[in-house]
């Protein structure tokens, strides 16, 4: 009895022994894990840091060769040069564990030089020369490059002195941050306002509303615009979250008989914002076609005027269709509104009409100065055209009237948009077939 | 006696069983599973198709027909009947999960596959949230991409350091649900409930001083979303 006691005990001390180093084995195997796993990201991130560096040296240099150059050919080269290191600092700049309110000024001010660059070199692409203008612009980017260089540089200083500690520093939010200081916070560095015609220029800002007009409504006016929108009596919509912005929204819920819609109506003049189901997918019983003439009917009974759709896809049981303004026969692509058509009911269940509101006003001047004809012999022999069409499309800050050309070349659709002033070719899109519908690159 | 070896032999397989899935847990392996969709499904009942386990067609939806030919082949394979195309029985049907096949078109895959890499954020960053919520954190990731203060790649602002948690974590390998893909889509086609927001946080757990200071546009669920 009393030997079976002590082998309980004996069998008792040797499991939890063996539990013990087993757990003490695993501790071990584990923390060397984590420390591989540790130099292993503090390694990638300090050859980012070292591809940030000498791609920003190199801008640096490239810029000082810019002010000295004196053929054109070169400049243009050099801006292109200056583009892709731009793009390649994005890139690792992303990567480093960084805040955003000090990470965000250093991107923003390489994306610019890197559009800047780009917008330069088709400038000078003519054969002209640098203005002085430009070379005040390049002289101020090159000191917000010097400084941020002797920043970047010191930050890399102190990643060799404590590489692993430095990168796996987490505050308490989950954001990583340097061992000291942001990189190039907004006091470190000043970075120059570059105004020029591009996606990223400062002169780019929200803007307001062009197509809103009327009265700011009360919320109760909103209420029966949303109930409207939705085709629901205003008894079934209740309140939901507000929005701001440049489109401030009132928001509501609309219960429909196929499920809540989530409604937002502009407060000035109770337009829709956007409308979203919140229920997913639905059961396929209409043809699309049938679908499109649903939506086509919703515009037109609410206001929106002549609409065409010029974009179609189908998921979910949904048609989604991007509908466009047409004024005197022209399409106007920057004035769209999409919409999200039930294939069960046909019932408009979605819209997004931003884009619309924020473009949408009547077009002076659209009367082309280039014939079709003569846009169509700027086209390349090697696209057979199938339709022609007068349009207004987006280019960066501003809106071309074009000829836009749907063409096919080995097998595959392109819209090729010839600027109708000029006769200059735009904008070449190619038409991809995804799972969704018909998509433009 | 033997009773005590067997209770002992049980508490070392446990304590054994507990390590190796402590050793488990970070692992996320990609999966091809009910509500999934893509190259990859196609590729899944192309294969099931040829070995007589389905007889629908190659849609590429992972819907009933697909479930119950995976379970099908699973049984006859000796390996987990759930329905679910995981690492071993993509290696038994011969298939890789993580290097896809080309599409027809490149382009047409590399939109597949941002919508896939966006309902994967949305997924583990807003699932349980309203419909709405799940959207506009796809609209942020996008808001992200057009604004020269973040990277210009739908990848790049994902797996921008430290920017989403469900990246720190590893919620970014789970298989999206329907419903985060369909967010996904919306969001690429430009429904934006945020108008136009950079960030969102949760009011409830957010301790960083910075973020608070930012505008807040819109409150969706948990996230208020700001500029």
């Amino acid at each position: 009895m009393s030997t079976e006691k002590w082998n309980r005990r004996q069998i008792l001390t040797v499991t939890l022994g063996v539990a013990l180093c087993l757990s003490l084995a695993a501790n071990v195997y584990l923390s060397a894990n984590n420390r591989r796993v540790n130099a292993q990201l503090g390694a990638q991130r300090q050859q980012a840091l070292s591809d940030v560096v000498s791609a920003m040296v190199d801008i640096e240099v490239n810029l000082q060769k810019l002010m000295i150059t004196s053929g054109a050919a070169q400049s243009v080269s050099l801006l292109g040069e200056t583009a892709l290191l731009a793009r390649h600092v994005e890139t690792g700049l992303s990567q480093l564990p960084m805040r955003y309110e000090g990470a965000s000024d250093a991107m923003k001010f390489v994306g610019q030089v890197g559009q800047y660059a780009l917008s330069l070199a088709v400038q000078l692409s003519d054969g002209s020369m640098l203005s002085d203008e430009d070379e005040r612009q390049l002289s101020d980017m090159l000191g917000a490059c010097q400084a941020l260089n002797a920043h970047l540089l010191s930050v890399g200083e102190k990643l060799y002195a404590e590489p692993v500690e430095a990168v796996s520093a987490i505050d308490g939010d989950g954001a990583m941050s340097w061992p000291e200081e942001a990189i190039a916070g907004e006091s470190a560095i000043a970075y120059p306002s570059l105004i020029f015609d591009g996606p990223f220029s400062d002169a780019r800002t929200e803007g307001q509303p062009k197509g809103l007009t009327g009265e700011r409504a009360a919320r109760e006016a909103a209420r029966e615009a949303a109930a409207r929108y939705a085709g629901v009596d205003v008894s079934r919509v209740r309140d939901a979250a507000d929005s701001g912005g440049p489109f401030e929204a009132f928001g509501f819920t609309a219960q429909t008989d196929a499920g809540a819609l989530s409604v937002q109506v502009t407060g000035v003049g109770a337009h829709l914002l956007w409308m979203m189901p919140e229920q997913a997918a639905y059961a396929e019983r209409l043809s699309q076609e049938e679908c499109l003439r649903r939506a086509q009917e919703y515009l037109a009974q609410r206001g929106f005027g002549e609409m065409e759709p010029c974009f179609v896809q189908h998921y979910d049981g949904m048609v989604v269709a991007n509908f466009a303004a047409v004024q005197d026969g022209v399409l106007l692509y920057p004035d769209q509104v999409k919409l999200q058509v039930s294939m069960d009911s046909g019932a408009v269940v979605g819209a997004e009409c931003s884009q619309f509101w924020m473009n949408h006003t009547l077009r002076e001047n659209l009367t082309p100065a280039v014939t079709e004809q003569a846009a169509r012999d700027a086209l390349s022999a090697r696209l057979t055209v199938i339709s022609s069409r007068l349009c207004v499309i987006p280019t960066g800050t501003e809106e071309k009237l074009c000829w836009g050309f749907e063409g096919q070349y080995a097998g595959t659709t392109y819209w090729v948009f010839v600027d109708a002033h000029t006769g200059e070719a735009t904008e070449i899109l190619q038409v991809a077939d995804t799972q969704d519908g018909e998509m433009a690159l | 006696m033997s009773r005590c070896r067997k209770r002992a032999v049980r508490g070392i397989t446990a304590v054994l069983c507990a390590l190796m899935m402590l050793a488990c847990v970070p692992r996320a392996e990609a999966a091809v599973a009910w509500g999934s969709r893509g190259e990859q499904v196609s590729q899944v009942q192309r294969k099931l198709k040829q070995w007589g386990y389905y007889s629908g067609a190659v849609d590429g939806v992972f819907g009933q027909a697909t479930y119950n030919a995976v379970v099908s082949f699973q049984k006859n394979n000796g390996l987990t009947a759930d329905g679910v195309v995981g690492a071993q029985t993509a290696t038994a049907m011969g298939l890789s999960l993580t290097g896809t096949v080309a599409a027809s078109s490149s382009a047409a895959s590399s939109y597949e596959s941002d919508v896939e890499l966006l309902a994967r954020l949305i997924h583990g960053e807003a699932r349980g949230e309203p419909y709405v919520g799940m959207v506009a954190v796809g609209a942020v990731v996008l808001n992200r991409v057009k604004s020269s203060r973040f990277p210009n790649t739908l990848a790049g602002v994902i797996y921008q350091a430290g920017a989403f948690d469900a990246v720190s974590d590893g919620q970014i390998n789970l298989t999206p649900n329907e419903q985060s893909r369909r967010a996904a889509r919306d969001a690429l086609n430009g429904w934006d409930p945020t108008g136009g927001c950079l960030y969102y946080y949760n009011p409830a757990t957010a301790t960083s001083s910075w973020i608070w200071s930012r505008e807040v546009r819109l409150t969706i669920g948990d996230h208020s979303f700001a500029v």
